[in-house]
């Protein structure tokens, strides 16, 4: 056998034109007043949440600037959010870890639901908390895509349009009573409590 | 080098010159398409593009690339039942060199995890702490995956490169 660096053909190829032009486009359409999803596909307008989902973010790039900077995984999970009468303020916003792979992602509908969900990681379990006058341990099941019809990814869910960009996540519908913040943290650690027992 | 934030988005420019085409090359041999890595290399650079916050913009960009990458190869083998017998460059890979389709032949027959560990520390130099940033996984593993795609590879490739 020869010494040839076998890679050595794959460092001669060029690699096809144009994606400048795909970078500079993305990068001028970067205006405010939409979410961009995992894929970079803009979504709806967000017009008056706009402000809600910015301090949900900046939420996040504290949390980033905690940990020491930024992350060069961008998929930082973000606890609280508040919205729409959908409330788990009452939750640590750091990352609720489970194990090393699996971190749990608090959620919401409305358009800061995508905000976190799309933050979360290939292999994260979601929770998806859905607002309702019943009872908790009625309404509290465990599904995993795809047989969770309720959040699809880039599908419309029982909530409306719900862009689910992270493939891979178990995706975990609960639902507390009233959805108040005692009940929504409630549900959330009892769904950590149940993973780590698992 | 720290991300600065300028209005004419040079630092974007030099960033996409100096990284495009390693991460897309990378990509290559570690999916064996070229469509998958030119896509995620731009969607990589497109998201990076909205940021504001990187410290370090290019690990950043070779990272989500990699993610991108992984997540389109997972999909696919979901969605697409592909003969036995199918390569999966055969479709995108006319403009490649002879030899580029070669290598990737060969190291097709590599498990990703194996591809990827002899892709970055043999075919890039990256340390084996870097690759296992990119692939998820630890050092340790790197190095013994690396080690065996290493040996299946010099096998796949000596008829090759010792024929007259």
């Amino acid at each position: 056998m020869t010494t040839t660096d076998p890679f050595a053909p794959l460092h001669a190829e060029v690699p096809p034109p144009g994606a400048w032009a795909r970078v500079a486009a993305a990068a001028s359409e970067a205006e405010p007043g939409y979410l961009v999803d995992l894929t970079g596909r803009r979504r709806r307008p967000v017009g008056q949440w706009m402000a809600v989902a910015a301090a949900v973010v900046l939420v996040a790039l504290a949390g980033v600037a905690l940990r020491g900077g930024s992350d060069p995984d961008p998929l930082v999970p973000i606890g609280p959010c508040d919205l729409g009468g959908i409330a788990v303020d009452g939750l640590d916003p750091q990352p609720i870890p489970v194990d090393a792979t699996r971190t749990v992602v608090p959620s919401s509908l409305g358009p800061v639901g995508p905000v976190s969900a799309f933050r979360a990681r290939e292999g994260a379990v979601v929770v998806e908390l859905f607002v309702g006058d019943f009872d908790v341990d009625a309404f509290f099941r465990v599904t995993a895509p795809p047989d969770n019809e309720i959040v699809p990814r880039d599908g419309v869910g029982t909530g409306g349009p719900h862009p689910h960009p992270a493939p891979g996540c178990t995706t975990i519908a609960a639902q507390a009573a009233g959805g108040t913040s005692e009940a929504n943290a409630e549900v959330i650690n009892r769904i950590v409590a149940a993973l780590g027992e698992s | 080098m720290p991300q600065e934030e300028t209005s004419d988005r040079t630092w974007l420019r030099d960033l996409f010159d100096a990284e495009h085409a390693p991460i897309w090359r990378a990509l290559l041999a570690w999916t064996g398409s070229p469509t998958v890595a030119e896509d995620a290399v731009a969607e990589a650079f497109c998201q990076a593009a909205r940021r504001t916050d990187l410290r370090d913009p290019a690990a950043w960009v070779w990272k989500v690339a990699f993610n991108l990458a992984g997540r389109e190869m997972a999909r696919r083998r979901i969605d697409v039942a592909l003969p036995e017998d199918a390569d999966p460059a055969a479709d995108d890979a006319t403009t490649l060199s002879a030899a580029t389709l070669d290598l990737l032949a060969a190291l097709d027959r590599l498990t990703p995890q194996q591809r990827g560990a002899v892709v970055l520390v043999d075919g890039f130099g990256l340390p084996s702490a870097r690759a296992a940033e990119l692939l998820d996984t630890t050092p340790t593993t790197v190095r013994v995956q690396a080690l065996r795609a290493r040996r299946r590879l010099r096998t796949a490739l000596t008829p090759i490169e010792e024929a007259p």
